[in-house]
């Protein structure tokens, strides 16, 4: 019964058919062993054939979870199943290993399902360049570090959190109107660039000047306020200027006529704070802490308050070097020279030279973004030379009569280390110059790499015919062939009658290359076309200007540079040990940036830490910018493991961490003083080490105000193990959170526990739990604590019972995180090994792996054992791996 | 005299004859024998509405539904901001799309307004009711439709962050920052853009003749994902030509200065606010007359955040499955329905003709679950088009097997193109005509 003989027959004919010509999508085997006959024991006297309630019958329902139509009717039984809603109570009750069996049969056989639906039949798919590939890669071709892809729309993450898989991808009519936008707007200033060289806006600041002319208002304003008292002591009444005497600032005004440059229309002030004058008087001297701060005695506990102010802020607080600025050609490159010295400071540590663009928005607030942060580890007077693109920053005053700002700090400072102010080390400024509108070249490079030397100028066709046989093979990443170039020359053409310029026709005809499918996808099509009729080209390997790509968009996330080009012009690149040697020079470029911070933020979701909010009842004195920390610290240690060719292993533990003082302070790792992100040794005792102690994870895992351990849990057995827990079913009500503080509150065991109430429930969260009890010692922000005490919660919050000891579903005993990362490390390390590989290979694919890969990943896996587990081994096996290679 | 108003005279110089003009408030009293211009809203929230029983004590406090049907309907308190609309919103509930009735939820935005069968695979994800309306109501306007959402862009399919669906069914971005809605609607044409505009239409044709090079050299699934390419070059090109026929006329002129643009989700009443008055100025200006506005997306993005934001104990998800203690999810609907509500008002504050704004405009609002994991009985409100022959003030209950789309095929009917059938309709619903 319950079966239909039709239907049976039916199905076997299918199965039959789909055995010969498709082994994937097929009735699952499970189906016979363990569904069917479950159903027709417990559900089919209700939804069989003769009766069918809810208008189900099983006997109707295709079991080919792949082809058939009904896949959503067998996850929502599953899911009824599970929480034990079906069979209803009075009807005959399944034990609970009956239902566990089902229960796994069906969850499998979905999964299977959901893999056969997506797969590209290991295949390598053409693929749109994601938003920040894009950015990059316009970046590269035209040389201008600017940013380009603010205005295109949001881009989702596929389910793995890779954005640059195929299947999120798509190109809409407002992708391409934006394309069209921006490929305009970029190219316009490049090639519509006046034949002047604009005038430069130079400004020198001499520090000592600004003492100087301290000391001279400083005598005025004295005598003023002794003149005055010697009126009120005459009995007169003081006029109004006199009351409006103010006791004068360290400062300085400058204007264009102050140098010697023709042109310039400089304006504006100096206006340092908290600095010293060398003892010499000829320089200025800037520590990274306020002398007159007094060093708090707890080392965690901010400087004391000055003014109502923190002291050792990341900005505000500190000694600055600012200069003021109006009218400033934000919109430019700005060049920026710096005479400085170090000061050497205790046990030889560096002062590190920081500066930043900004502007004054009103009312007391500002906009900044650092340019540069760099150790000075010279005692001799050296000059420091950068060049920012103005536009990068919000270096443009937004309402006249408030400046833009150019500021200097000295970025080491005393974090948690106590150090007093006489042994920080100091940076010495002599003088500053900042250049705006710096063009040293006039055209531009950018301009020139566009409109090439050429005795053909003259000659408006044959020139734009060398312009696009130039500019096309970097955009469309290959060479282009004389059609090719001869169909934009066409366009060109057609063009120029109704535009005003050869050079607006050029923008016009660029602007097409950069709406191109050439240039805006991934397409690795084949040499000639496809006869009709053919299904599908055979796999092939790829050329080598198409592995150069692919290499590029995977290490650096934007387009191949010239020593690439030139290799696969010579057809090297696809020699292997050509290939390795690029890899290697690819990861020490400071472009390999681009695989840290995408594969970090995508793989360990680092997004989840924007999408969070801290709840202020907890944690009152938390500022938002210190999420930002925490999404670079994660990126940084990647980085760290990457560039030094660390063990993999490293991810899960390790006896380093990457901090800035305000992020020791923030986990309380004492003796840490510096500037930006630096590995620093730790002690078990500092409790910090691989990814699973940092706060992206543990924070971006919790509510924002406690801990989540089942959210915690799956990140784990998602992102570290690959062995993401079937989704929860429908209606399963979330943690209950303690209503208030009392003494009958639950443990946090006791809550999962109630949690689990229902069998089938505790039974898959007997697989999760654990893995997040573990962590159960970091508070929500990743905060250490133990005991039944949070000391760094708000004190109506601060009484839980924590308590990391668990129990593995398999029976191993866990006493800690520290636990928890040694059974990972050991017996759990090929599942671990496999599933890094496996993520940063979907990575470097744009694809979800299917069964196909997993040979593949077996090979890679092995081969990065035998070698220690290096990252970039790892990465240097994934890249040589076939379907990397093929298309 | 609003800064946005048209002469007419000088519309007529300068577009020729062959374009339709803007319809503008100034230029109504020699038109106003005119047939009513007809709009189109549709608003979607995530995650489904909360459901006491109805014995419970908090059924009024906290409940979405209305108690009673016809006209004599309470209606919950979540709902106070609207009810002095009464004479212009209806209640609907009971309907729901017939082929998404078993899935387990959370891909509503990916159907709502399609009602496409999209459980197993999204090959039959077909247009939505608003790109169907666009295509008639389109035709006059400089967009011939807004696509807005919280979240922007289209996400990923079944958590989709667009209601919107082009014919061939696939999504169509949203767009999510006001200060860019707002530059595209009333930003001032360059002359570069002028330019770049003549040229558009040649730099397409080659772009596309390009790829169709290209496509022939590529395997069959690669030629899916071409084809996306394909079918956006052409829709540029549609756009395109309608820019053209529009450069000569100006954009309304609109003071920014009213406007905090540069604003975001983690304000969600001044960024909610801020949107819907864009889509106020957007039908009030005639820029467009079809929109929609996904307020919420059913994805741990940036609009999960929007309860704790204000002031409520925990995300929007978490909420939504509320079993028991509905007051915060309530208040957090209520805070939805608000801000909806604001939008119907000040639709209903704008005159046009001899009636409102709202009278033209037909503005259905809801989300695709009632419960949080139930994808029937959709809590609906549906408010004016008084002059499109639509008829309020009742609270129409079906029964759970009554498809969705019959009220699209009816709005299909009174707004578009008539047609036969929209998507699985079985019959029109002509309860909520006059």
């Amino acid at each position: 019964m319950g079966i239909s003989p039709t239907a049976t027959i039916v199905q076997i004919i299918a199965l039959c058919v789909l055995l010969i010509s498709d082994p994937v999508g097929a009735t699952p085997p499970a189906y016979h062993q363990e569904i069917q006959p479950f159903l027709e024991k417990y559900c089919s006297s209700c939804h069989g054939e003769e009766k069918q309630k809810a208008d189900l019958s099983f006997a109707a329902l295709d079991p080919d979870l792949i082809n058939g139509s009904d896949a959503d009717m067998w996850q929502e039984t599953l899911d009824l199943i599970n929480i034990s809603d079906m069979p209803p109570a009075k009807a005959e009750q399944p034990s609970a290993a009956e239902r566990q069996l089902v229960v796994d049969a069906l969850t499998a056989a979905l999964r299977d399902a959901r893999e056969a639906e997506r797969s590209t039949g290991g295949r390598h798919v053409m693929r749109r360049l994601t938003a920040y590939e894009y950015d990059n890669t316009l970046r590269d071709l035209l040389g201008l570090d600017l940013s380009f892809a603010g205005d295109l729309p949001p881009e989702g993450a596929a389910h793995e959190g890779f954005k640059n898989n195929n299947t999120v991808l798509g190109v809409s009519a407002l992708h391409l109107e934006y394309f069209e936008r921006i490929a305009r707007g970029a190219l316009g200033p490049i090639i519509l660039a006046p034949e002047e060289r604009p005038a430069p806006y130079f400004v020198r600041i001499d520090p000592e000047k600004a003492y100087q002319e301290y000391e001279v208002a400083l005598e005025k304003y004295e005598a003023a306020v002794a003149a005055q008292k010697e009126l009120k002591a005459e009995g007169k009444e003081p006029g109004r200027r006199e009351k409006r005497l103010r006791r004068p600032g360290l400062r300085y005004e400058f204007s264009a006529k102050d140098f010697d440059v023709p042109g310039n229309t400089a304006r504006g002030q100096f206006v340092p704070s908290d600095t010293e004058l060398s003892a010499d008087g000829s320089a200025i001297i800037l520590a990274g802490n306020r002398e007159r701060d007094k060093v708090s005695k707890d080392p965690f506990e901010p400087d004391r308050k000055i003014g109502g102010a923190r002291g050792d802020g990341r900005s505000g607080y500190q000694p600055e070097f600012r200069v003021e600025m109006y009218e400033v050609p934000y919109d430019a490159p700005v060049m920026v020279k710096i005479r400085a010295a170090a000061v050497v400071g205790k046990d030889q540590t560096y002062p590190r030279l920081s500066f930043e663009l900004g502007s004054f928005r009103g009312a007391g607030t500002s906009d900044q973004k650092e340019a540069a942060n760099v150790e000075i580890r010279s005692e001799e007077w050296q000059t420091y030379e950068f060049v920012v693109h103005g536009a990068n920053f919000p270096f443009q005053s937004n309402k006249a009569g408030r400046p833009s700002y150019f500021r200097i700090y000295n970025d080491y400072r005393r974090g948690t280390s106590q150090l007093s102010y006489d042994e920080l080390p100091k940076l010495k400024i002599d003088w500053v110059e900042i250049t705006g509108n710096h063009y040293p070249e006039w055209p531009t490079p950018q301009r020139r790499a566009i409109l090439i030397d050429s005795p053909n100028q003259a000659n408006e066709s044959v020139y734009a015919r060398e312009v696009l046989a130039s500019f096309m093979p970097r955009a469309y990443r290959r060479p282009v062939s004389d059609s090719e170039i001869d169909r934009k020359l066409d366009l060109f053409t057609r063009l120029r009658s109704q535009e005003a310029s050869f050079e607006s026709t050029l923008i016009s005809t660029l602007t097409a290359v950069l709406c191109s499918s050439h240039f805006l996808m991934h397409s690795e099509p084949a040499a000639s076309d496809i006869a009709a009729g053919e299904d599908d080209v055979p796999q092939r390997r790829l050329g080598d200007y198409e592995l150069a790509s692919r290499l590029s968009y995977f290490l650096w996330s934007s387009m191949p540079d010239e020593e690439l080009f030139r290799l696969a012009e010579r057809g090297q690149l696809t020699e292997r040990h050509t290939l390795l040697a690029q890899v290697q020079r690819m990861l020490a470029d400071p472009k390999a940036i681009g695989f840290s911070e995408h594969f970090a933020s995508q793989w360990l979701d680092l997004s989840g830490i924007r999408r969070l909010a801290v709840n202020p009842e907890y944690f009152s004195e938390f500022q938002e910018k210190t999420k930002d920390l925490f999404e670079q610290e994660s990126i940084q240690f990647l980085h760290h493991v990457l560039s030094e060719d660390l063990s993999i292993a490293n991810f899960i533990d390790s006896d380093f961490a990457m901090l800035t003082p305000d992020l020791a302070r923030h986990y309380r790792v004492p003796g840490i003083s510096g500037g930006s992100f630096q590995p620093h040794p730790v002690e078990p005792t500092d409790h910090r080490g691989g990814f699973l102690t940092q706060a992206s994870m543990l924070f971006g895992n919790s509510t924002g105000s406690e801990t989540h351990p089942i959210k915690r849990g799956v990140w784990v057995l998602e992102r570290m193990l690959d062995d993401p827990p079937p989704p929860p079913p429908p209606n399963v009500p979330d943690l209950p959170e303690p209503e208030a503080q009392d003494e009958s509150l639950l443990s946090l065991k006791e809550r999962l526990v109630a949690h689990a109430e229902v069998e089938s429930c505790r039974d898959c969260h007997a697989k999760i739990d654990p893995w997040g009890v573990a962590f159960e010692n970091y508070n929500a922000l990743g905060q250490w604590r133990e005991g039944d005490t949070d000391p760094l919660v708000h004190p109506d919050h601060q009484k839980v019972t924590i308590d990391p000891a668990t129990q593995l579903k398999n029976g191993h005993q866990i006493g800690s995180l520290d636990d928890l990362k040694q059974y990972i490390l050991t017996d759990k390390k090929d599942q671990y090994r496999r599933a890094v590989v496996s993520k940063v290979m979907s990575y470097a694919l744009g694809r979800y792996l299917e069964f196909s890969d997993h040979a593949v990943v077996d090979e890679i896996c092995s081969a990065v054992a035998a070698d220690g587990d290096r990252f970039q081994t790892l990465l240097e096996q994934v890249i040589i791996s076939e379907p990397f290679l093929s298309k | 005299m609003k800064s946005w108003h048209l002469n007419r005279r000088t519309a007529l110089k300068s577009t020729g004859v062959c374009l339709s003009l803007p319809w503008l408030e100034a230029m109504a009293e020699a038109t106003s024998h005119e047939a009513p211009k007809k709009r189109f809203v549709a608003g979607y929230f995530a995650y489904g509405v909360p459901m006491p029983a109805d014995d419970a004590a908090d059924r009024m406090e906290n409940g979405w539904f209305p108690v009673g049907e016809g006209k004599d309907y309470q209606a919950p308190k979540m709902h106070q901001q609207i009810m002095p609309m009464r004479d212009k919103i209806t209640f609907l509930s009971g309907l729901s799309h017939p082929s998404m009735r078993s899935t387990s939820a959370h891909k509503g935005a990916d159907y709502f307004l399609t009602g496409a069968d999209i459980l197993k695979t999204y090959d039959k994800q077909s247009i939505s009711i608003d790109q169907y309306i666009a295509n008639s109501l389109g035709k006059d306007t400089r967009f011939q439709s807004l696509v807005m959402s919280s979240m922007g862009g289209v996400n990923r399919p079944y958590r989709s962050s667009t209601l919107s669906f082009d014919r061939s069914g696939r999504p169509i971005p949203a767009l999510n920052r006001p200060a860019e809605i707002f530059r595209r609607m009333f930003g001032t044409v360059t002359e570069g853009e002028r330019n770049a505009l003549a040229s558009r239409g040649s730099i397409l044709d080659e772009v596309l003749s390009e790829a169709k090079d290209l496509n022939r050299r590529l395997g069959r699934q690669d030629q899916q994902k071409m084809d996306e390419y394909l079918t956006s070059v052409r829709e540029v090109e549609r756009m395109t030509e309608r820019a053209k026929q529009w450069q000569d006329t100006p954009k309304p002129k609109i003071d920014a200065d009213g406007f905090e643009l540069n604003i975001g989700p983690d304000t969600p009443r001044e960024y909610l606010s801020t949107m819907y008055d864009l889509l106020v100025l957007a039908l009030q200006t005639d820029t467009t007359r079809v929109a929609t506005f996904q307020t919420a997306a059913e994805e741990a993005g940036p609009t999960e955040a929007f309860p704790r934001a204000i002031g409520l104990s925990a995300g929007s998800h978490k909420l939504s499955h509320e079993k028991k203690n509905y007051g915060d999810v309530a208040k957090y609907i209520g805070f939805l329905n608000e801000l909806h509500a604001n939008f119907v008002k000040k639709l209903d504050s704008i005159q046009e003709g001899d009636s409102t704004l709202l009278d033209n405009t037909l503005c259905f609002y809801g989300c695709a679950t009632s419960k949080t994991h139930k994808a029937i009985n959709y809590p609906i409100i549906l408010s004016g088009g008084k002059n499109l022959g639509f008829q309020h003030g009742s609270h129409l209950n079906y029964s759970d097997e009554v498809p969705l789309s019959n009220i699209f095929l009816t709005f299909a009917n009174q707004l578009g193109e008539p047609i036969e059938r929209f998507a699985d309709s079985t019959a029109d619903i002509p309860d909520v005509l006059v």
